[in-house]
């Protein structure tokens, strides 16, 4: 009887120091995920302003280069030229366009995998607050611990609905209805 | 004169590159941050179509197309989700709200153009 309280006070402690050592990396990574979703956001508005100054300029130097070739030569290669130029900038805008949306999709990603964290770091504490009972060598915290990680797992279970299936960054279903 | 959209989203580089996308093809946009947003400007104003998101804080699109569908400036007014959300089950629930059409995220900007164009009239 002796030896079985023994190894259940070990228990507790075990645990508990798990559960100390896992809240530690779980908060690790909240942060790291807190930094990249700021990176993410500055990259995005960035990229995104930029893209949008440099289709503007982009703009600007076509209608002069077709204004230049209509008062020189009034046609020809030039004006062939011009044509295809323009349709290989559209075609790049378009496809930057349904790149840059990458933002929208990445930060919801992000926020489910924080709060995730969130509900792992909330099982854990759970655990640990259970464990110190156990390292008392008190058998009975075993069913409440047993009850309170049912109970944050039922929480954590729902905050697990997946809202972002996409794997690439092509453009998606339209239905009307 | 030129018809008026009103894109509804949280995320700020999504509302520009609908903006962008919408205003290239002639169209005024005026932008809200959440359902909420969206509700009031389209209390305030009448658009000709909304675009919207699913997922958003304060009010999520689902409510807002209801809320715009219990308006009688709205009950006929195009309403297009575009979401991650991609399952039927989600699709069922807009259409049963009262949108239009469900657009899944990434836009591509001809087909949402060709789309805006179509429910427009």
């Amino acid at each position: 009887m002796k030896k079985q309280q023994s190894g259940v006070t070990e228990l507790g402690r075990l645990l508990s120091d798990a559960s100390v050592e896992g809240i530690a990396h779980l908060e690790e990574v909240q942060a790291d995920l807190a930094q990249t979703r700021l990176l993410l956001a500055e990259a995005i508005a960035r990229l995104s302003d930029g893209f949008g100054a440099l289709h503007a300029a982009v703009s600007v130097q076509r209608a002069a280069a077709e204004q230049l070739q209509q008062q020189a030569a009034g046609g020809g290669d030039g004006q062939e030229q011009l044509r295809s130029a323009a349709a290989a900038i559209d075609t790049q805008v378009q496809a930057m366009v349904t790149a840059l949306q990458f933002e929208d999709m990445t930060s919801q990603l992000i926020a489910q995998a924080g709060r995730r964290i969130a509900g792992l770091l909330g099982i854990l504490a759970g655990v640990g607050d259970g464990a110190q009972g156990l390292a008392t060598g008190d058998l009975t915290q075993l069913d409440t611990l047993r009850a309170a990680m049912a109970a944050q797992r039922r929480e954590l279970d729902g905050l697990l609905a997946r809202s972002v299936d996409q794997r690439h960054l092509q453009s998606g279903d339209i239905t009307l209805f | 004169m030129a018809k008026t959209i009103l894109a509804v989203d949280d995320s700020g580089s999504l509302r520009q590159m609908l903006v962008f996308t919408l205003k290239a093809a002639g169209y005024q946009v005026v932008e809200a941050v959440d359902g909420r947003d969206g509700l009031d400007k389209a209390r305030q104003k009448q658009f000709d179509l909304v675009l919207t998101d699913q997922n958003m804080p304060n009010m999520d699109g689902l409510t807002l197309i209801r809320s715009l569908r219990a308006l009688p400036a709205y009950a006929r007014v195009p309403i297009l989700m575009l979401t991650t959300e991609s399952s039927d089950e989600m699709k069922s629930k807009g259409r049963t709200a009262g949108a239009t059409g469900w657009l899944v995220k990434p836009f591509d900007p001809n087909r949402l153009t060709e789309v805006v164009r179509k429910v427009l009239g």
